[in-house]
């Protein structure tokens, strides 16, 4: 469903319409760095990733959160869209393909609440957090 | 990590949405709303920007680096998005410090709190990107 959105229905347990994105490219990875400035070798110098014990550059953990925004923003609206948190899990590298699902978990004073999830692959959780939109 | 980072301030800047860095963005993140391709608004979690004129370095403040930290988690508190082309007054601060004991060493995980307020004063948006230093 598109939760509040399309028809104004939005219920505690409701499930939220999921997103697909990737499979993340190092092209990617690098104009994201570009766009924010964000150029911690970790997301741009392969042998300092490995260095430092990851098994590729990384994907940038605002990325993964831009994406839980969109998610909220496909189900609710951009601009309805009040409130977005991320805890990073699991690093996401490059030929990642990450699915962004989530579940309202209570609505009231206007607002739905949601729990939010990264995966990677079937099952694979490299991301949660939580969403505040208004309905 | 240094211990005595509660509370410190960063020198207030302006940020400017650059429609150019906003777009390169927008590319990155896969974004496919209409709301922010045709210019409306800016997403909001694009004022994660380091390349952003003033924005200061959250490790260097932190006093750790590269090779020891990461982003933990991130949360954003939007009031509406930014409008492309607007100017936004950035304060940050560190906003908590929390030390933990774990079998591989110690770690540090410090918040720092942005708030973003536009030319009448108002709030936009607040960011707090808490980061993760490894034993």
């Amino acid at each position: 469903m598109n939760a509040g959105q399309s028809s104004g229905r939005c219920e505690q347990g409701a499930t939220l319409e999921p997103i697909t994105r990737g499979p993340i490219t190092r092209s990617q990875i690098a104009r994201f760095a570009a766009a924010t400035g964000d150029f911690n070798p970790i997301h741009t110098d392969e042998a300092f990733a490995q260095k430092v014990g990851f098994p590729s550059i990384i994907a940038h953990g605002p990325l993964t959160l831009a994406f839980l925004t969109q998610a909220l923003g496909h189900n609710f609206g951009p601009d309805k869209v009040k409130g977005v948190t991320a805890q990073f899990r699991a690093p996401i590298l490059p030929g990642d393909t990450l699915r962004v699902e989530g579940t309202v978990t209570e609505v009231a004073g206007g607002r739905a609440r949601c729990e939010l999830r990264v995966v990677r692959g079937d099952d694979d959780v490299v991301a949660t957090g939580t969403g505040t939109a208004e309905i | 990590m240094r211990d005595d980072l509660l509370g410190q301030e960063i020198e207030p800047f302006e940020v400017t949405i650059e429609a150019p860095l906003n777009q390169y963005f927008l590319t990155a993140t896969e974004e496919t709303q209409p709301f922010y391709l045709e210019g409306k608004a800016a997403p909001p979690t694009c004022l994660f920007g380091p390349a952003r004129p003033g924005y200061p370095d959250p490790l260097a403040i932190m006093g750790t680096s590269f090779e020891k930290a990461v982003m933990g988690s991130a949360a954003y508190d939007i009031e509406r998005p930014p409008r492309v082309g607007e100017t936004l007054v950035c304060r940050g601060r560190v906003a908590d410090v929390k030390v933990k004991e774990t079998p591989k060493g110690t770690m540090t995980f410090a918040t720092l709190e942005a708030t973003f307020t536009d030319a009448s004063g108002a709030v936009v948006v607040t960011e707090r990107l808490t980061f993760i230093e490894r034993p």
